[in-house]
């Protein structure tokens, strides 16, 4: 019984917040690949050593702080820095951006402030975030000087920026 | 901060679009879980569940009774020890010492390895429970909660049931996560100081709390002026007022502004889009960008690139973005935000960066580690192209040139251009002619071009010519005097000025120029000159 209700338990800690240690492994620089295995490795940290838990958002931040010390040591390992300037910085625009949802609530508000974008802006969107080319490439694609694709990118951005927040007041 | 907050923002917008999504891992960890039978392993307490665990006793109080009296043993014989040692202590130093009780405190955590590697207060927490073997419900605040599972991971193996098939796989014990809040490769070099400079300087919206009615307000020290009222109307410009919200008034302003001259303070956020402003040293600048400048000229680049010529000028410009700095005095440069590095393309003079230097023609990128990527550049680029003229000289006959005109006159013309009045240089009869010696020598640069605005009737030819002292000649040019008795625009690049002596030689940069002038060939002319400019291309 009590086995089954610590299975119940694991599954409910990862459902909520597999996404949000995953984001941030990812934001600090840890490839695909890395960051599905840390944050494996972080939730099978924490169910070995079992913590309390007061509210969603400060579990978040401890299972973030688990997995970038596991981040680290294996970038140590590596011999590689994190592809943030500042730790202490990106942990706390990363906690704004992920308040107790891990980001999901801004990821879908984003998502939504997107679908709503049209002609050359989606498209800029879509070459260069969907589709994961460079600026070079995407400027190939839209028939674009590089600056043109840098200004478009830099306008649509913005314009989502202010949707986005509006979505979330 | 920049980067880190534009890589989030770049992250979230990828996965938004469908680029990148989390992947569904929970039934790999499950399973991962299952196999490595972690209950058995480390539930040390039947039946209760360790998340939540708001009021249960700690692991290691519970454990040690069920599996280990040896260990138990241990643990209070050192605890003991400990006590009577701190008794002794406190005792010897007691009557000598009023501070006693907190010496005592410091000493020994001097001497307590569970302080050596200056535990979060969470862990101190648990040092001091453990050595008490009670069971306290934390009661620290929310922002303490996720403090991890306290005992030592050392001690436990002993204590570790036989089930446990092989050693634990776990590459790290959870402890080095847990002990060690920080284990970072090295010591981060924190930006902290920077941002504060950046944050601090908002002269013309101190932060609520300086705000006293009696305090003086600091004057905002000017650091750069748009340079044509006219131009507001088409470039979008915008400052970041003290509640961070982009603000477009102050700069773009009412119709009724656009003819009021403004000015931007020090440290005060822009955003331009496309959009020329001069500095106070005169330097031009063409960014699309969010900048913000200090009153020593330091430009502090925050997104994107700009476009900055200060030649023809001594004064100290330089940029700064993030850590980096390269000082840009006397050059012109494309300075464009590229990740964590500086990006420099050098069109005129050089940019030094430390020691090393990017000179005219080269492009490298700068970052913490010098500069790196140096090669060739061929100096075009969209900034550079939309720039702005630096002006090298500008007479507008609004004011008497400071040596006097040696041949025409200042007049006033009424409604001139839009119904305004204007002065103008006017000369009348044959051969009309208008010329000056201007305040100062001027040195051509690369790319300078005569621009003239001028009227005329009666003219068979025209001659635009200027005096160089260093070789005692003119150096002039003949263009076609255009329709008669209409405003006309001349602009005519250095290199088509020749020696009017012998034709043969053009004039260079480095020339000097000081007096210049322009006259119509005719029996009977008249001539009015708006301006003469000397620009230098961007």
């Amino acid at each position: 019984m009590a086995a089954v209700d610590r299975r119940a338990e694991l599954e409910k800690l990862v459902r909520t917040h597999q996404r949000g240690v995953w984001r941030y492994l990812r934001y600090l620089g840890a490839e695909n690949a890395e960051a599905d295995d840390i944050t494996q490795e972080t939730f099978l940290t924490v169910w070995r050593n079992p913590f309390d838990q007061y509210d969603e958002r400060a579990t978040a931040g401890y299972l973030r702080q688990v997995a970038k010390n596991k981040f680290l040591m294996h970038l140590r390992a590596k011999g590689r820095r994190p592809e943030v300037g500042s730790l202490d910085e990106a942990a706390q625009l990363f906690d704004e951006f992920a308040r107790d949802d891990g980001g999901d609530r801004q990821i879908d508000a984003m998502a939504e402030c997107m679908r709503k974008l049209q002609g050359k802006a989606r498209r800029v969107v879509d070459a260069y975030y969907k589709e994961g080319n460079s600026r070079a490439a995407t400027a190939t694609i839209m028939q674009m000087t590089e600056e043109g694709v840098k200004t478009l990118l830099r306008r649509v951005k913005e314009s989502l920026r202010e949707c986005v927040e509006k979505r979330l007041k | 901060m920049t980067h880190d907050k534009e890589r989030l923002e770049d992250q979230a917008m990828r996965e938004a679009a469908g680029g990148e999504t989390p992947p569904d891992l929970s039934a790999r960890i499950l399973d991962a879980a299952e196999r490595k039978q972690l209950d058995d392993a480390v539930t040390p307490i039947s039946g209760a569940h360790s998340v939540p665990r708001t009021a249960r006793p700690r692991r290691m109080t519970a454990a040690l009774p069920r599996r280990n009296w040896q260990g138990a043993g241990i643990v209070t014989a050192f605890a003991l020890l400990f006590a009577v040692g701190l008794v002794a202590f406190v005792v010897w130093k007691g009557p000598a010492n009023p501070n006693t009780g907190e010496t005592a405190r410091q000493e020994n955590r001097a001497v307590a390895p569970a302080d050596k590697p200056e535990p979060a207060p969470a862990q101190k927490k648990h040092t001091e429970a453990a050595g008490n073997e009670t069971s306290q419900p934390d009661n620290t605040g929310p922002e303490n909660t996720p403090e991890p599972k306290p005992e030592p991971e050392n001690n436990t193996p002993a204590e570790q049931p036989g089930p446990e098939p092989q050693p634990e796989p776990e590459p790290k014990n959870p402890d080095d996560v847990v002990k060690q809040p920080e284990p970072e490769p090295q010591p981060e070099p924190e930006p902290k100081k920077p941002d504060d400079t950046v944050a601090q300087p908002k002269p013309e919206n101190p932060a609520p709390e300086h705000k006293t009615d009696t305090a003086p307000k600091p004057a905002p020290v000017v650091v750069a002026n748009l340079p044509s009222p006219g131009d507001r109307r088409d470039y979008p410009y915008a400052v970041r007022n003290a509640d961070g919200k982009w603000e477009s008034a102050p700069l773009i302003g009412s119709k009724k502004n656009l003819d009021k001259p403004v000015a931007l303070a020090a440290g005060r956020e822009l955003k331009i889009d496309g959009a020329p402003i001069e500095l106070t040293n005169g330097a031009v600048l063409n960014g699309d960008c969010v900048l913000s400048i200090d009153k020593d000229l330091t430009i502090k680049l925050i997104e994107d690139d700009f476009w900055l010529d200060s030649t023809g000028s001594d004064a100290h410009v330089a940029v700064q973005y993030e850590q980096l700095t390269a000082d840009c005095t006397g050059a012109a440069a494309v300075f464009e935000a590229d990740g964590r590095k500086l990006r420099i393309r050098c069109a005129v003079g050089s940019v030094r960066c430390g020691d090393e230097v990017i000179k005219a023609g080269e492009q490298g990128s700068l970052s913490d580690r010098g500069v790196s990527g140096l090669r060739p550049w061929e100096g075009r680029h969209k900034l550079r192209d939309s720039a702005p003229s630096h002006t090298l000289l500008e007479v507008g006959f609004e004011v008497e040139p400071a040596n006097g005109l040696i041949e025409g006159k200042r007049i006033r013309l009424q409604n001139f251009d839009s119904g305004k009045d204007d002065w103008v240089a006017h000369a009348v009869g044959q051969d009309a002619k208008v010329s000056l010696k201007f305040d100062a020598e001027v040195a051509l640069q690369p790319g300078t071009e005569v621009v003239i605005r001028y009227r005329q009737t009666g003219a068979e030819r025209m001659v635009v010519q200027f005096w160089n002292d260093a070789v005692a000649d003119n150096f002039g040019i003949d263009p076609s005097p255009g329709k008669p008795g209409e405003w006309q625009v001349l602009r005519m690049p250095i290199e088509k000025f020749r020696n009017r002596e012998t034709g043969n030689v053009e004039a260079k940069p480095g020339d000097k120029w000081m007096s210049g002038g322009i006259y119509v060939v005719g029996k009977d002319t008249e001539l009015y000159v708006d301006y003469i400019r000397l620009e230098r291309r961007p």
